[in-house]
């Protein structure tokens, strides 16, 4: 399975043009390194006193050097020591970091604390000191030079290969495994090198450019250097001698290790984006999982709002780059002092419009038609969102528009006190000075019910509760003094006694500031305590749309009363609300 | 006998000073019985969920399956007890408690494999069957990674993998508090035939008293680290006698406000009927 996951990122990563072209030259250079010796044009041993320092001719397409050896046969015969230079240093890097690494799944903390400080120590050594040290002990030898960078390069994979283990030995499916009574072995097997590989291949691609320029540093000093065998680095540093004579003489090796270096480079950035953006999002899985439904759109219009604050009519939403329709025709208001509610299951396609309208859609997600407007109180405030770019969306969200996610937690970075946060968001949509956008934020936090606001400024996000972290996504949210808000599944995370805070504190912020309230969620009862109108969003379409209390309590579409069913059968007491139902319809 | 049985349950992170987590908690469950444990975020519940696993040590107190004291198992007899399968433990997120590397298939292999259990066909006949009785299509959906899964399906995933070794007690954390209303009832009606058909007892974590309510014979009230109440689904949910529940009762958002009245019904059939 990673041998699959793995070829899908190197093929999307082969999808970029640098991508191509680094391999490209990465797959020269490695031809080169194998033939170059015997696809020269001329001996690189050969010299020529006639025609010493000669500039490019044809017979000489780079020049001749100072003993009148040709340029261009002793770069090609020179890369493959210099290639394996590199890849000696690298080999032995991965062994002596890799396997250590790995070690600190079985070994204790005494194991680590020796580790992290031999490896603390080792880091601390120059590359080029080191490496006169060792070749000065064991030989002037080219090995003897990239074991030396090779030890210094072993403390980096030791450190990645370290951390990634033991960061994923605390992922929930390895303590799955270990409930499994799994060795930890398999568990290596099974979770971990599928995750570490692709890690390390990033690595490995920049200490392979990295050991290269080491490799020609340390051969421009002299170390390593086996005459007459030549090397990209010595290369450079004969040429140097004769600088006077040979002004262009270092570009031709020079140009040659950038170029090297910078394509492997490029190449490892290329397979490190591809590889993140793979994680497919969950909400395009359900839309996909969802089965397609083959009725013909049927939208019902739009109803009627008296001050609408958003209108979005006819949108359409595409997944999985274009191939999937999974929002079909969309069209509804949100009107001033108003909370309409979004409702649907997993895959209904209720997260996509509500990211879709916040012009929050994950990459493959496209607005394939309609049309969404934020509507001011008059023309000019009037605000086209789909045809916003990213710097008009930066001045519409958070300022006319607040949003409040479903895991609080996740949208507060954790290193930062959640004040200094709530100052940022602050600042970035008002004029307002450090110490007054202080003010405003402690300001906001008493006004969304935290209890002690300027404690909660200076708390750190784990320092607080899920409940308070939502109040201060909610604090942050309107901190713009937005028209409409947009709750995402802004209370599912929390527990009941929380939720109904939550909840309140929303009904709240609506009636005091008259602000146009958009809750999607997949939660009827949720619906029913606190919504005006409700949308019922079942495969992409707005099956059923109406006052809430009509909707909950009368539904007229199958969809909906599904949902119902599906949100009562396990109520307590559920035959008294049948009962009750019944009883009110009459 | 009782399958599992607490006793004087204390847990607690850090050193002794600090207070503990779990105080006193004594449980049980009995064979073919589902006990529902409920309690807020900080009550304890998830911990009291990893501590009979083992994930998390206990400071003091029992904890017995089946005769046998999970406490004191270390090493060796731990591991071959977990491999035995008998105790399961089931998830709250799917998506973090599956690998995203691992295809449904191979996700539920996993305890098999670990546990050396049967030849490949063997192993393959009892996926198929665990799949199968979760509701999941092995054929459309078996090569599929968690990516590819909806957010039920994967829940469904989680399940099997438990179910593969064949367990006597399933211990579930918020088995069902991501999901929507249609795969949350799916999943917990699962839980039920499970019980009736196989008579697999389980222990169900949650903070929503509505989910458990449908399958749960008895229900444990978890707050700060205690149980304030515990007894028949009915009684308390109908006649909850410590404050602390009644509060928990009152603050669910319902479908239509005031509906949910205290009075004691005298039928006792389970307000499932579907």
């Amino acid at each position: 399975m990673s041998a699959r996951r793995r070829q899908g990122t190197l093929r999307r990563a082969l999808g970029l043009t640098s991508a191509r072209i680094a391999l490209a030259i990465i797959l020269l250079i490695v031809v080169l390194a194998i033939f170059g010796g015997v696809l020269a044009p001329q001996n690189p041993l050969t010299q020529n006193t006639n025609a010493v320092l000669q500039g490019p001719s044809g017979a000489h397409w780079l020049g001749t050097d100072y003993l009148g050896r040709d340029v261009l046969s002793r770069l090609m015969a020179g890369t493959g020591r210099s290639v394996v230079g590199a890849l000696e240093a690298v080999g032995i890097g991965l062994l002596l970091g890799v396997l250590p690494g790995l070690a600190s799944l079985w070994l204790g903390r005494t194991y680590e604390w020796i580790s992290l400080r031999i490896v603390d120590a080792f880091m601390t050594l120059p590359y080029v000191v080191f490496a006169v040290a060792v070749t000065g002990f064991f030989g002037n030898s080219l090995t003897a030079a990239m074991t030396a960078v090779g030890v210094l390069i072993a403390p980096l994979y030791f450190r990645i290969t370290r951390a990634a283990a033991l960061g994923l030995t605390r992922t929930q499916y390895v303590e799955a495994a270990e409930l499994f009574g799994s060795s930890r072995l398999r568990v290596l097997r099974t979770h971990l090198w599928s995750k570490i590989l692709p890690t390390l291949a990033v690595t490995t691609a920049q200490a392979l450019a990295a050991a290269l320029l080491i490799v020609s540093s340390l051969a421009f000093l002299g170390l390593g250097v086996e005459p007459p065998l030549p090397t990209w680095g010595e290369l450079l540093s004969s040429d140097l001698d004769y600088l006077a004579q040979q002004p262009w003489a270092p570009l031709f090796p020079g140009l040659l290790i950038m170029l090297v270096a910078g394509a492997l480079n490029a190449f490892a950035d290329a397979i490190r984006d591809t590889g993140a953006a793979q994680d497919v999002d969950a909400e395009i899985a359900d839309a996909e999982a969802a089965p397609e439904s083959d009725e013909p759109s049927s939208v019902g219009g739009i109803a009627p709002v008296a001050e609408p604050v958003l209108r979005v009519e006819g949108l359409r939403v595409t997944v999985n780059r274009g191939r999937t329709e999974a929002v079909h025709g969309v069209s509804f208001e949100v009107g001033r002092g108003e909370i309409v509610g979004l409702v649907g299951e997993s895959g209904s396609g209720k997260t996509l419009t509500c990211r879709a309208v916040t012009g929050l859609l994950a990459p493959g997600c496209e607005r394939s038609s309609g049309t969404v407007e934020l509507l001011g109180e008059d023309e000019t405030a009037s605000v086209d969102l789909a045809t916003l770019d990213r710097a008009g969306w930066n001045k519409i969200r958070g300022q006319r528009i607040g949003i409040v996610f479903q895991d609080p937690a996740s949208y507060l970075n954790p290193s930062i006190q959640v004040g200094k946060q709530a100052v940022e968001a602050i600042r970035v949509h008002s004029a307002l000075s450090r110490s007054a956008a202080k003010r405003r934020a402690i300001e906001l936090f008493a006004s969304v019910g935290l209890r002690e606001p300027e404690t909660v400024y200076r708390q750190y996000p784990h320092e607080l509760s899920g409940g308070m972290a939502q109040r201060v996504l909610i604090a942050i949210a309107i901190s713009g003094d937005p028209d409409l808000l947009i709750a995402d599944e802004a209370t599912s995370a929390l527990d009941v006694l929380v939720q109904a805070e939550v909840l309140d504190l929303l009904r709240g912020l609506v009636r005091d500031r008259g602000l146009a309230l958009l809750l999607v969620t997949h939660d009827l009862a949720v619906v029913a305590e606190l919504c005006d109108r409700v949308l019922v969003c079942d495969r992409g379409r707005i099956v059923e749309q109406g006052p809430a209390t009509s909707v909950v309590t009368a539904p007229t579409q199958p969809q909906t009363r599904r949902l119902l069913d599906a949100a009562r059968v396990w109520q307590p007491g559920f035959d008294d609300v049948e009962t009750e139902l019944v009883g009110a319809d009459s | 006998m009782s399958l599992l049985e607490i006793s004087d349950l204390t847990v607690g992170y850090g050193d002794r000073h600090t207070p503990p987590v779990l105080d006193g908690v004594a449980l049980d469950v009995q064979p073919g019985e589902i006990l529902g444990v409920i309690g807020e975020t900080g009550s304890g519940k998830t911990t009291l969920a990893r501590t009979i696993v083992g994930l998390v040590p206990a400071r003091s107190g029992r904890i017995e399956f089946n005769g046998v004291e999970l406490s004191a198992l270390r090493g060796r007899a731990l591991r071959a007890f977990r491999q035995r399968g008998e105790l399961q433990f089931v998830f709250q997120d799917p998506l973090r408690a599956l690998d995203p590397d691992l295809t449904a298939t191979e996700s539920v292999t996993e305890p098999l494999d670990a546990a050396g259990t049967g030849d490949r066909t063997e192993r393959a006949e009892r996926v198929a069957k665990a799949l199968e009785a979760v509701g999941l299509d092995q054929a459309t959906l078996g090569d599929r990674v968690p990516g590819r899964l909806s957010g039920g399906q994967r829940q469904r995933v989680l399940l099997a993998r438990a179910l593969v070794t064949e367990p006597r007690l399933l211990i579930c954390d918020e088995p069902v508090s991501a999901l929507d209303a249609a795969n949350r009832n799916h999943v917990l009606r699962l839980l039920l035939n499970l019980r009736d058909a196989q008579g697999i007892a389980a222990l169900v974590i949650s903070h929503d008293l509505h989910s458990l309510a449908g399958v749960a014979d008895r229900v444990a009230v978890l707050n700060e680290g205690r149980v304030v109440e515990q007894g028949p689904v009915r009684q308390i949910l109908n006649s909850p006698a410590d404050p602390y529940t009644q509060r928990l009762l009152a603050a669910a958002p319902r479908l239509h406000a005031a509906t949910i009245t205290t009075q004691t019904t005298a039928s006792t059939k389970e307000p499932v009927s579907s």
